[in-house]
């Protein structure tokens, strides 16, 4: 009996004492695995701030020979507008017998037949092609711009009560809404502590897009939709639009990309924008769409975000 | 604006300086315009070869400042211009791409009188420069001095 409880003792205390150095060096390797995160989240967060200043700086100097070219080729329109109307003039004087217009005001277009009218015509297309893709050059960068402001802007979190907030969104633009037969409804909706204007502009964003790629013809209904999960809030709003080919899902929130027909304004922008601030706001969001089914984007934020713990990646 | 006023313009950009040039004079100033191309050489002339700004006592200027220039930031010179005591009443007008907020507080504590941001899009920016030179035509500015 003595020796079968010697034995039990040893072998309690040894498994104990194992015990004791296997949690010593969890505890070790748990130190050593936060130190390294905190390591590898600060490279990171420095790399993240680098690019932020090279995106500003780059789209901040770009502009600049921008509006050179802008200018002269404005400066070169009005000059060409000199031109034929010169040509115009000289080529009346050459044909004498024709008589001179009318109206030949400084104002009025000069009258130019054959070769030189289709001279000034191509010398305008040429002009308007320059100009039409200086306007989209002008609106990436200032796009770029933005989200480079965007993305250096600290959040504060606040509780928001969420449905007023998508309330006053839908109030700005219901004029939009009237135009294209469409209905937004709200349900109730889970309130959350997060930042406002970052919220506001994913909302805004979602809502705007909805609006937009409606399909023709077919009235609008836009429902958004909210529950609670886990500490997490999540909205849904869905729409009877055109909807998204699966295989454009992923690519419809990458920069400067833009999905199905392409017949509204835009940059490719928005989305890409939304999820930035919705990874920011410690989130994560999907989409479920078939084309001309309508879609569903899935928005889930944190209930109680904290800019502490949910630091900037 | 009364004749003797001289528009320093300090832009790096030749073909910005070209078109605010032109833009100015076709809103019918006709006053003299001096560019300069770095911020070097505007210093070097607002503040003179001894870097008191003494040679403009008594002369009417007006600057148009760019704040990239290569050498100096702009508000480098904005800074300069208000603490001399023989430029700082002269109207420092800030002409430039940046439309940032920030840069716009601090170039406006720093004592700058406007603020303008270039416009791409040419018809707002010869538009901008047009009523500037309006603008130029009816102040008044101080001679530089005391």
């Amino acid at each position: 009996m003595v020796v079968l409880a010697g034995i039990a003792i040893f072998m309690v205390r040894r498994s104990s004492h194992a015990r004791d150095q296997a949690d010593a060096r969890l505890r070790d390797s748990h130190l050593n695995l936060e130190a390294t995160i905190d390591e590898r989240t600060a490279d990171l967060r420095e790399a993240n701030d680098e690019i932020q200043r090279f995106a500003y700086i780059v789209s901040h100097d770009l502009r600049s020979p921008l509006v050179n070219i802008m200018g002269f080729t404005s400066e070169l329109e009005e000059l060409r507008g000199d031109i034929f109307k010169r040509i115009a003039a000289l080529s009346r004087e050459q044909s004498a017998a024709s008589p001179a217009p009318e109206n030949a005001t400084d104002t009025a277009e000069p009258l130019l037949e054959g070769s030189d009218k289709q001279l000034s015509e191509d010398f305008s297309e040429a002009l308007s092609f320059i100009k039409s893709s200086i306007g989209k050059m002008d609106r990436l960068i200032s796009a770029i711009l933005s989200l480079t402001r965007e993305g250096r802007r600290e959040f504060e979190p606040v509780w928001i009560d969420t449905k007023e907030l998508i309330e006053g969104i839908v109030a700005t633009v219901a004029h939009q809404a009237a135009e294209a037969q469409a209905e937004i409804r709200i349900d109730a909706l889970p309130n959350i502590v997060s930042d406002r204007l970052a919220l506001e502009q994913i909302f805004s964003n979602l809502i705007d897009n909805a609006l937009k790629y409606l399909k023709t013809g077919v009235p609008g209904e836009i429902t958004v939709r909210g529950r609670t999960k886990l500490g997490f809030a999540i909205f849904e709003l869905s729409d009877n639009g055109r909807g998204i080919d699966p295989k454009d899902h992923q690519r419809i929130f990458e920069l400067f990309r833009r999905a199905g027909t392409q017949d509204k304004p835009g940059q490719g922008i928005g989305l890409a924008h939304v999820r930035a601030l919705v990874r920011r706001l410690g989130g994560t969001m999907s989409v479920a769409s078939e084309l001309h089914q309508g879609s569903t984007f899935t928005i889930t934020l944190p209930i109680n975000w904290s800019a502490n713990r949910n630091p900037r990646p | 604006m009364s004749n003797p006023v001289t528009i320093i313009m300090i832009e790096d950009d030749e073909g910005h300086a070209r078109l605010i040039e032109r833009n100015i004079r076709r809103s019918g100033v006709n006053n003299e315009i001096k560019p300069f191309t770095s911020g070097t050489a505007a210093l070097n002339y607002l503040l003179g070869e001894d870097g008191s700004g003494v040679d403009h006592k008594g002369s009417a200027l007006l600057i148009l400042l760019d704040l990239n220039l290569p050498d100096t930031t702009g508000i480098d010179i904005l800074k300069r211009v208000k603490e001399n005591k023989y430029l700082k009443t002269t109207p420092v007008v800030v002409l430039t791409t940046t439309d940032d907020s920030h840069e716009i507080k601090r170039c406006y504590d720093l004592g700058c009188n406007v603020y303008i941001t270039k416009p791409v899009n040419y018809e707002s920016f010869a538009n901008a420069i047009r009523q500037l030179g309006l603008f130029f035509s009816v102040i008044q500015i101080p001679p530089a001095a005391t």
